[in-house]
């Protein structure tokens, strides 16, 4: 990984953040810190399932934004 | 995009991901066939989702390795504080527990050391670390494990040290020693009253199962893990083999909410206490296996099968990842002595009752709390007949004011008034924090809300005597059930975090009472003056807390900051204000300085005057406050009169059992003892004490300065075996509910001291009085009357004893001190002088004793 991609990465965060903040939250958690889903559910006082569900909406979110844009299909 | 939206895209994402993939589309189709914007929002987070690969599954190179390289046992061998790893006992998402022994003690004790993980200390999670340890700090019980020590590591983690419990889960326990109905149910009462003085700390365990409870070989049960559910996952800290790694939650365990990722409350605790009831009675789990994943879907659904019957059903086969527990049915009986018929006989009718009403879908529904599951229990084993019926119990005091309306007694009227005063409190809290223009008007309704509220948890119904701490009870609960809004959750807890704190004030409870109010203190709103104002009375209500426990320095700080508030803001005429005058003036009184008390006790009493009339309590407790000042200065006729002026109007405003009628009795005997008239005073005393004991308990600070008062007087009537005892009584205290340097322990001392003089144990005279002037000299500032008071004493000691050399200098500093301080005629002037001239005489210097005797007044 570039310092560049995380960098990148970072900046998508901060966007996601303003439209989902849990989700922007448990991505800093899995991604920056390395959590598992268990470890993000008890630092955010959720389920389990909540994080899976919301960390796969997440990733997808911040995939679609960082391979430019909504409107196109790779 | 709107959040509406948003959360309808995470939806439709979720619901298509269920489908396959190439009905995907055609399903978006069917679910919103109007808004093609929406199908292809969710259409690309769809593709972008099979597209992602590994994207962000790993995180950035630097921390993939720092967690890899992190090995728990890196620490065993090392040291962490002044303990000794050994070894790790288990690990979890927040932190690892450590064995541990304290390296240079004499005494080797093994402790359970929990540090935080490395890479997880964010700003929340040390905040929940720090929680999780002033919850634990709170919980001194001999059933749950206990919080010794905490600190960083050199590292910089933070850690906390529990007591090591090293015993058997209680489930194993029970078998092993082939434990029948009743024994178990006698170590299932202990485990509830552990969970429920957990709750009266507000603490939730929110994991309570077999793993938990440990039994140490004596038979005692010892809870683990405590309220770390509630901010961190549950890691066990004791018993001989290595712990797996801990889950989230227990399914099994897990209450209905839990599951569904509802509220928690202290409903949940008797939840999970009711399956543990099921497994120790029937030797199974209400929903088969603890730990699968058929449990979780049990358990919002129908109830389970009675134990009575379940106890006759052979036991499902055991899979590959179950816990260990019987086999079979045979073994099931004989680790409970009965045969499943027996068993069946025992368990049928109330234990079947008691355990599905705990186990209830709806947490209203089960006990309201832990305490009423146990006493059920207790009820069965003594053949009484139990509390729950199979339909709701109904113990919120809403609904039973509701049914018993003819018969409402003043329990219940408590009760309500206290749910409807914090909610009150809560709305104003939130009221406050939006409109700052009507903030004048609202302020005087918070006010006079909080002071009736203050009130009435400052004067429990006596017939509830005993029950002081149901009060708290009922005020969590009626704080658990607020709804409110997110928005305004800040100012709303912070409301009923400062009611709770005044009330533990009340009790007697200090240190819990000051984290509350701390907790307040950061969470009320400073926008507006008004809102600055409350702040301020919050300070004052913390400061009198702080001030109660001893630490009058601090108090003095909070007091003087809050006066300085009110000043600022120009609210002079305000009842917080006068409040926090009051307080102030009895720091300074403490301290000596009784000209600068009694103005501001001045100042309290006549904001209180005019604005509440002369008839009301406080107006009373200002009456009272500058009557100690006027007997202290020994404006002794003057003191009595605005004593017996303040006991008139408590003992009409509520009635003779009343901490006010006890507290202005003390000192109204106190002042006619000092006139001389000790055959009067001590009456007085008695009947102080009597109403104390009764409505605040034997633990409450107030009760043991009324058995010291008592005490001294009885030293003074020659009741001297009688005096030993009570101070004795007081001293005993130490350590728990009374601080070890405390003012009242120094002057218990000193009437213990004096009264073995005069009943002839001189070596235990002089050790108490020693002790007795060291802490005073510790406490107080340097040339403190008090302190004079105390070396008098002791040179009466030495002079009896025949010490004389040594007995001078402490008899005439103190006495020319005290002459100073106190003036001559202050009875305890007197006392020194009489000590000091009755040493001249017994040393044979007669003209010096004749000296001094001249110095006596007229």
């Amino acid at each position: 990984m570039e310092l560049d991609d995380v960098l990148q990465i970072d900046e998508a965060l901060a966007a996601l953040a303003a439209l989902d903040p849990l989700e922007a939250r448990i991505v800093e958690l899995r991604y920056f810190g390395g959590l598992t889903i268990e470890e993000s559910a008890e630092a955010l006082s959720v389920s389990p399932a909540t994080v899976k569900r919301e960390w796969r909406t997440a990733r997808a979110w911040l995939y679609r934004r960082l391979s430019g844009g909504s409107s196109r299909v790779r | 995009m709107s959040d509406e939206r948003w959360s309808r895209v995470k939806e439709l994402f979720a619901e298509a991901l269920d489908q396959a993939p190439d009905e995907r589309d055609s399903f978006l189709a069917r679910r919103c066939p109007d808004d093609a914007s929406l199908r292809e929002e969710v259409r690309t987070l769809l593709v972008a989702h099979e597209s992602a690969g590994t994207f962000i599954e790993t995180p950035p190179a630097p921390v993939a390795a720092a967690r890899l390289g992190e090995q728990p046992a890196q620490l065993a061998g090392c040291m962490v504080g002044p303990y000794r790893v050994i070894r790790e006992i288990g690990h979890g998402g927040m932190g690892t527990v450590y064995l541990a022994a304290r390296a240079d003690g004499a005494f080797e004790k093994q402790v359970a050391i929990k540090v935080i993980r490395r890479g997880l200390d964010t700003e929340d999670v040390l905040l929940r670390f720090r929680h999780e340890r002033e919850a634990l700090a709170s919980l001194d019980h001999p059933n749950i494990a206990r919080l010794l020590d905490a600190g960083s590591t050199s590292d910089g983690l933070p850690y906390f040290v529990m007591e090591y419990v090293e015993g058997t889960p209680i489930n194993r326990f029970c078998d092993e020693r082939r434990l029948p109905i009743v024994g178990r149910l006698q170590i299932f009462q202990t485990v509830c009253a552990a969970v429920q003085a957990a709750h009266r700390n507000l603490v939730v365990h929110r994991d309570i199962k077999p793993d938990n409870i440990l039994v140490t070989t004596d038979g005692v049960p010892k809870l683990v893990d405590f309220g770390i559910a509630k901010l961190l996952a549950p890691t066990t800290a004791g018993a001989p083999e290595t712990r797996v790694t801990e889950r989230l939650m227990t399914p099994g365990y897990a209450s209905p909410e839990q599951v569904e990722g509802k509220a928690i409350t202290t409903a949940t605790d008797v939840y999970s206490l009711g399956v543990l009831l099921y497994e120790l009675l029937t030797g199974r789990h209400p929903y088969g296996r603890a730990g699968g994943q058929g449990a979780v879907r049990e358990i919002g659904g129908h109830a389970p099968e009675k134990p009575s019957t379940a106890v006759m059903q052979p036991l499902e086969a055991a899979g590959p990842d179950d816990e260990t527990g019987p086999r079979s049915l045979e073994e099931v009986s004989r680790a409970r002595q009965a045969s499943p018929a027996a068993l069946r006989r025992q368990l049928r009718g109330d234990l079947d009752t008691i355990v599905s009403v705990a186990m209830r879908k709806e947490p209203q529904r089960r006990y309201g709390s832990v305490e009423q599951l146990g006493e059920d229990v207790r009820r069965h084993l003594s053949g009484l007949p139990i509390m729950a019926r199979t339909d709701a119990l109904g113990y919120r005091a809403a609904r039973f004011v509701a049914r018993h309306a003819a018969a409402v007694t003043a329990a219940a009227l408590l009760l309500v008034v206290l749910l409807v005063a914090v909610v009150a409190i809560a709305w104003q809290a939130s009221v406050a924090a939006e409109e700052r223009d009507r903030a004048r008007v609202e302020s005087a309704k918070t006010q006079q809300i909080n002071t009736f509220l203050q009130d009435m948890l400052r004067s429990p119904d006596p017939r509830n005597q005993g029950r002081n701490v149901k009060v708290v009870d009922a005020l969590d609960r009626a704080a658990r059930r607020l709804d409110t809004d997110k928005a305004e959750n800040a100012e709303v807890e912070a409301a009923i975090h400062r009611a709770l704190g005044v009330t533990y004030g009340s009790l007697g409870m200090y240190d819990t009472a000051e984290s509350h109010l701390r907790v307040a203190l950061s969470a009320m709103p400073t926008g507006s003056p008004e809102g600055r104002a409350e702040v301020a009375a919050v300070e004052s209500e913390l400061a009198d807390v702080v001030s109660s426990r001893g630490d009058r320095a601090e108090a003095e700080r909070l007091y003087a900051h809050a006066l300085g508030v009110f000043d600022a803001l120009g609210m002079r005429e305000d009842l917080r204000r006068a409040d926090a005058l009051n307080g102030l003036g009895e720091v300074l009184r403490n301290r000596g300085d009784d000209v600068g008390a009694e103005a501001h006790y001045r100042e309290a009493l006549g904001i209180r005057r005019r604005l509440l009339g002369s008839r009301d309590i406080a107006v009373a407790e200002s009456l009272n406050n500058l009557a100690v000042v006027m007997h202290g200065r020994n404006n002794l006729a003057e003191a009595e009169r605005l004593y017996r002026e303040a006991l008139q109007i408590v003992r009409s405003a509520r009635g003779d059992d009343h901490p006010g009628v006890a507290a202005t009795l003390t000192n109204l005997a106190t002042v006619v003892a000092s006139r001389g008239d000790l055959a009067a005073a001590e009456p007085l005393y008695r009947e102080a004490l009597t109403i104390r004991r009764r409505i605040l308990g034997e633990d409450h600070p107030d009760v043991t300065f009324t058995m010291y008062s008592y005490a001294d007087t009885l030293n003074a009537l020659g009741r001297y075996q009688e005096a030993i005892a009570l101070c004795r009584d007081v001293l005993a205290r130490r350590g728990h509910s009374l601080p070890e340097r405390h003012p009242v322990v120094a002057a218990s001392l000193l009437v213990l001291g004096k009264s073995l003089l005069e009943v002839g144990d001189r070596e235990g005279a002089e050790k108490a009085l020693r002790e007795a002037l060291a802490i005073r000299q510790s406490i107080l500032p340097p040339g403190h009357w008090q302190v004079a008071s105390a070396e008098s004493a002791l040179g009466r000691c030495l002079a009896k004893q025949g010490r004389f050399r040594e007995a001078e200098p402490l008899l005439v500093g103190s006495f020319e001190r005290l002459s100073a301080d106190r003036g001559p005629s202050h009875e305890r002037t007197r006392d020194a002088l009489k000590n000091l001239v009755e040493m001249y005489e017994a040393w044979g210097k007669h003209d010096t004793a004749a000296k001094y005797l001249a110095r006596q007044p007229g």
